[in-house]
């Protein structure tokens, strides 16, 4: 029972579908490219609108390196793998509700630095 | 007399743990699994000191360089030349004495010589400044060797010592275990309990020992490829295929994974041949001996692609399918573990229990393999390992399953050390040891849990952000209970006792 309803719960987290709700919502999705490199990130925007759907498109240009999003809580909201040496970005649909800070951490030890790898983004109240 | 009994018998205070006993005529079955866990226990030392190193730097504000040396090194040695190699000896121990056969001839020799040079190799490695994590990273050592972190010696260096270590994973030791289970004469003179091999408690070796093999071939392959390129024996282009990332990431969780897993099966197998020896009424006889295969052969099915789990964060590049696929049959792995743990449970219910120390270590292995059944399903979800992959949950995941299987092989080696060395450890210390080493091994597993839920990242060093240093704390507090149970295990090996002849027979529990 637990089996069954926990992982059909969970279906709908799954990122194919959180992205096919975002496609179809009225709100058109802000696009956010970012390239990973030890230890930091280049990122096409750092400032998102509360309320409307991000995609996260990731890629790593050296070695295995995370995308991490904290709730200025502190607690984690989602992480992604970013692997060097793919075609494809690595990506994630996110709504974020709440303006404010949230911290950008690399989940996936890089290196001496590793813990160094830090950025930010800012969420600001849609207008 | 064999060479591994007597570099036992020569080595300094690790050797009085372990000197096999020669008057029972068992040193066939005895000497190279004696010589295996006494090493395994080397390096228990090593990693342990390690283990002190890492909050120290912290404690210290010493160089956060430090932290991950010692990260990489105290992983490793305690997965690997301890763990396993213990597993191994004990795996070793028992299955010869189920089928009367020897553990004798090359084989376990470079079982050995790999697993322990290999090890050997990578720690030097480390210490030149290969600081890659337990699970390499790739390709971290190549773009630290170009960033000039550390040098392209270290990388050679160290995936030598890795590939050692993995012929022994994969190649020496699972065909001797297959060798020995399928060929050579049977001597009923080294017979100890007769178990066929369907039987529950030898089923898990065989499985085990295939999964090792099948599943690390495509590393290998992979592993072989890279080595040979960086010894110039075959040019760079054409190990172009093996040093992609995506590669070598696949067919190293692959393997990584079954392994965790392979070594589940074996322990299972012990504990389905061990618990039935010390029921109170005497049966001698599991609850269900078809539930107890069926559980083991649910467990191999399913967790052959369950490392799909690893890479559910990696989407669209995994595609989404194949992740819940990962999902479903990680799910899958714990209706295995369900089963097997009724099993116990109900064997244990008909038929009570002698509380002896062997058996109550095997048992609270088998608590905390439940509870990190329990933390691995979460993480193996689709939707939850998105908020815990590369957390600090991971950490306790895969420390629990360790610290599990290694008490596990722990209390397996109590019940198996007298026939081994002819002594007897002393039943109090005995239990000290099991009440230290479930406090520490429980609550160091709940410690990184909860870190980890809290969104505390692994292999970090630096643990002051976001009020993290609380589980910091607790990881170590509980990290120190749980090494000063293995010392008070090891110093009851130190001081065993000589069982008294004059007993006349000699009990031989296998
Ligand atoms: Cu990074």
């Amino acid at each position: 029972m637990v089996f069954v309803g926990v992982n059909l719960a969970s279906l709908k987290y799954m990122p194919t579908i959180a992205a096919a709700r975002a496609e179809t919502s009225r709100d058109p999705v802000q696009e956010i490219n970012l390239t990973a490199k030890s230890w930091g990130y280049d990122i096409s925007s750092r400032q998102i609108e509360a309320g409307r759907p991000v995609r996260f498109s990731g890629k790593s240009s050296d070695t295995q390196h995370g995308f991490a999003v904290y709730h200025p809580s502190g607690r984690m909201l989602f992480t992604m793998m970013l692997m060097p040496g793919l075609t494809n970005p690595t990506t994630l649909v996110h709504t974020f509700r709440e303006p404010g800070k949230y911290k950008v951490r690399c989940l996936e030890y890089c290196g001496i630095a590793h813990h160094g790898m830090l950025d930010e983004l800012t969420v600001v109240a849609r207008n | 007399m064999s060479i591994a009994s007597t570099i036992v018998q020569n080595t300094p205070l690790f050797g009085r743990m372990f000197t096999v006993d020669k008057s029972s005529g068992l040193e066939e079955i005895n000497a190279w699994p004696a010589l295996m866990i006494m090493t395994s226990f080397v390096w228990l030392a090593v990693a342990g000191v390690l283990g002190l190193v890492m909050p120290a730097t912290q404690l210290f504000e010493l160089e956060s360089d430090l932290f991950y040396t010692t990260l990489t090194l105290h992983g490793a040695a305690l997965t690997f030349p301890f763990t396993f190699q213990l597993m191994a000896g004990v795996g070793l121990h028992r299955s010869a004495g189920c089928v009367g056969k020897p553990v004798t001839g090359w084989l376990p020799a470079a079982a050995y010589i790999s697993m322990n040079l290999g090890s050997a190799l990578l720690t030097v490695a480390v210490l030149m400044g290969l600081k890659v994590s337990l699970v390499v990273m790739y390709p971290l050592p190549l773009v630290g060797a170009q960033m000039g972190i550390w040098s392209m010696n270290a990388v050679i260096l160290g995936f030598t010592g890795i590939y050692l270590v993995l012929a022994c994973m994969i190649l020496f030791y699972p065909l001797l275990v297959l060798k020995m289970l399928f060929f050579g004469r049977k001597r009923p003179e080294l017979i100890l309990s007769e178990r066929s091999l369907n039987d529950p408690g030898m089923l898990g070796m065989t499985l085990s020992a295939l999964t090792l093999l099948v599943t690390g071939l495509p590393l290998v392959a992979v592993g072989t490829t890279l080595v040979a390129a960086l010894y110039g024996i075959i040019p760079m282009s054409m190990a172009a295929w093996a040093a992609e990332p995506v590669v070598f990431q696949y067919s190293f969780y692959i393997f990584a994974h079954n392994l965790m897993e392979a070594m589940a099966l074996m322990v299972m197998s012990a504990m389905y041949a061990t618990l039935p020896l010390y029921l109170a009424d005497g049966t001698r006889e599991l609850f269900s001996k078809k539930l107890a295969n069926t559980a083991l052969w649910i467990l191999l099915l399913t967790s052959l692609t369950s490392f799909l789990h690893h890479f559910i964060t990696l989407y669209p590049n995994q595609p989404a399918g194949l992740s819940y696929w990962g999902n479903i049959m990680s799910w899958g792995t714990g209706v295995g573990a369900a089963i097997s743990i009724f099993t116990v449970f109900a064997t244990i219910w008909q038929h009570g229990l002698r509380p002896e120390p062997a058996i109550i270590a095997m048992l609270m292995g088998w608590v905390l393999y439940i509870l990190d059944g329990a933390s691995a399903v979460v993480t193996s979800n689709v939707a939850w390992s998105y908020m815990l992959h590369g957390t600090m949950w991971q950490s306790g995941h895969t420390m629990t399953v360790i610290v599990a299987m290694a008490i596990m092989w722990l209390g397996a080696l109590y019940h198996h050390y007298p026939v081994i060395t002819g002594r007897n450890l002393d039943p109090v210390l005995g239990r000290w040891f099991i009440r230290l080493f479930s406090v520490g091994g429980i609550g160091a597993a709940l410690a990184m849990l909860a870190g980890g839920a809290a969104g505390m990242p692994r292999r970090y060093a630096d643990w002051t952000q976001e009020g993290w240093m609380l589980y910091g704390n607790l990881i170590l507090l509980f990290g120190l209970v749980l090494g000063a149970s293995l010392v008070v295990y090891a110093y009851n090996l130190l001081k065993s006792r000589e069982i008294p002849a004059a007993t006349g027979e000699r009990v031989v529990p296998a």
